[in-house]
């Protein structure tokens, strides 16, 4: 069964909007793990605004590690009720969302990869459809902005793994806790 | 110069109030941890609300370690414009807060630890008063409830230290960043 990752950058206060805040810190050293990650995934699951965002800023990409290219080729599958036409290899889950989801978790191969998307992380994290959460931390306070985890998110997880890097972000790996 | 320490209860989505929800974590590893700051501390400087709840709490406690006891008889100095007549060694602040604790900083001594007291901690944030945080962050989202790090709280960082206990709570140790 493919694992669901939620793959999220986050200040302290857990703030996942925003882009400048992350500059000074992005490394080598998160980027081969973010790499990782995204080579092990065999597709995106997306919300609407991260892929619109997203599918507008990948395409014109490139970069010698294949990171670009790998997003840009790689199936999307966006949880929205209002878009059409999707493009960068995208196509919408049609019907329930949830139900959706579980089907492509039963298919065989990588993880099933999310990046931003907080409303369908928050909805899938209901039915109980997360199965990893791979948290990277910055040693920011934004004091504003959409948060990963919302008012009346509420989950009881167990730590897999915490890497602190030398840029000072935190690598944190949670499952949920066995019920 | 003495450090102004907070030393944090906070959940994954970072909040500090009400730690009910530490109890299944607790270990011995992060009572040593507790410990251990404790005794480097000499006075302990908190907010009405963090007074209150402790001076209740702490006077019928005992264990064999000894913390109680420092708990007790520690020095407290509390930010309240409201309370009169503090027990449990607590004196109230006068005056200015922020110029008193910088009074409480130059003279010699352990550090100046908080406990909760997240007003407080804010206000002294945006003071530059904090010299260091402990957060324990625990693997739970409770998804309500007062955030250490509330809205407009802002602050750059600088990672010191990152540990991982075996309970899954995360020490994060951060300093302000250099200017």
């Amino acid at each position: 069964m493919r694992k669901v990752i939620a793959a999220q950058h986050l200040t302290l206060d857990g703030v996942m909007e925003g882009t400048e805040w992350k500059v000074p810190y992005l490394t080598n050293e998160g980027m081969a793990i973010a790499h990782t990650l995204l080579f092990e995934s065999d597709a995106l699951l997306m919300g609407r605004v991260t892929y619109q965002w997203l599918s507008q800023a990948w395409f014109k990409s490139k970069d010698e590690t294949g990171f670009a290219d790998r997003m840009n080729s790689l199936p999307k599958f966006v949880a929205s009720s209002t878009l059409r036409d999707l493009e960068w290899n995208a196509t919408r889950i049609e019907g329930d969302v949830a139900e959706g989801v579980a089907k492509l978790k039963n298919q065989s191969g990588g993880h099933l990869l999310i990046y931003g998307s907080a409303a369908l992380v928050q909805y899938l994290m209901q039915h109980g459809l997360i199965d990893e959460y791979r948290l990277m931390i910055y040693p920011v306070v934004l004091g504003r902005g959409k948060r990963l985890f919302g008012e009346g998110i509420t989950a009881t997880l167990h730590l897999l793994d915490s890497r602190a890097l030398a840029s000072g972000v935190v690598v944190q790996t949670y499952k949920p806790a066995a019920q | 110069m003495r450090k102004v320490i907070a030393a944090e209860y906070v959940t994954l989505d970072g909040v500090m109030e009400n730690p009910a929800w530490t109890a299944p974590y607790w270990s011995d590893e992060l009572a040593a941890i507790q410990s251990q700051l404790n005794i480097e501390s000499d006075a302990l400087l908190m907010g009405r609300v963090t007074y209150q709840e402790m001076s209740q709490a702490w006077p019928t406690m005992k264990d064999e370690d000894g913390f109680a006891d420092r708990m007790n008889t520690l020095p407290k100095h509390v930010a309240s414009s409201t309370l009169i007549d503090l027990e449990w060694n607590a004196t109230r602040i006068e005056g200015d807060v922020a110029e008193d604790v910088v009074k409480l900083k130059n003279e010699s001594g352990g550090h100046l630890l908080i406990y909760g007291s997240g007003t407080l901690v804010q206000y002294l944030m945006q003071h530059n008063l904090i010299d260091e945080y402990r957060l324990m962050v625990f693997p739970i989202v409770v998804g309500r409830g007062k955030r250490l790090f509330g809205e407009g709280i802002e602050a750059t960082l600088e990672l010191v230290e990152s540990q991982a206990l075996a309970s899954g709570v995360v020490v994060q140790t951060y300093r302000p960043a250099a200017q």
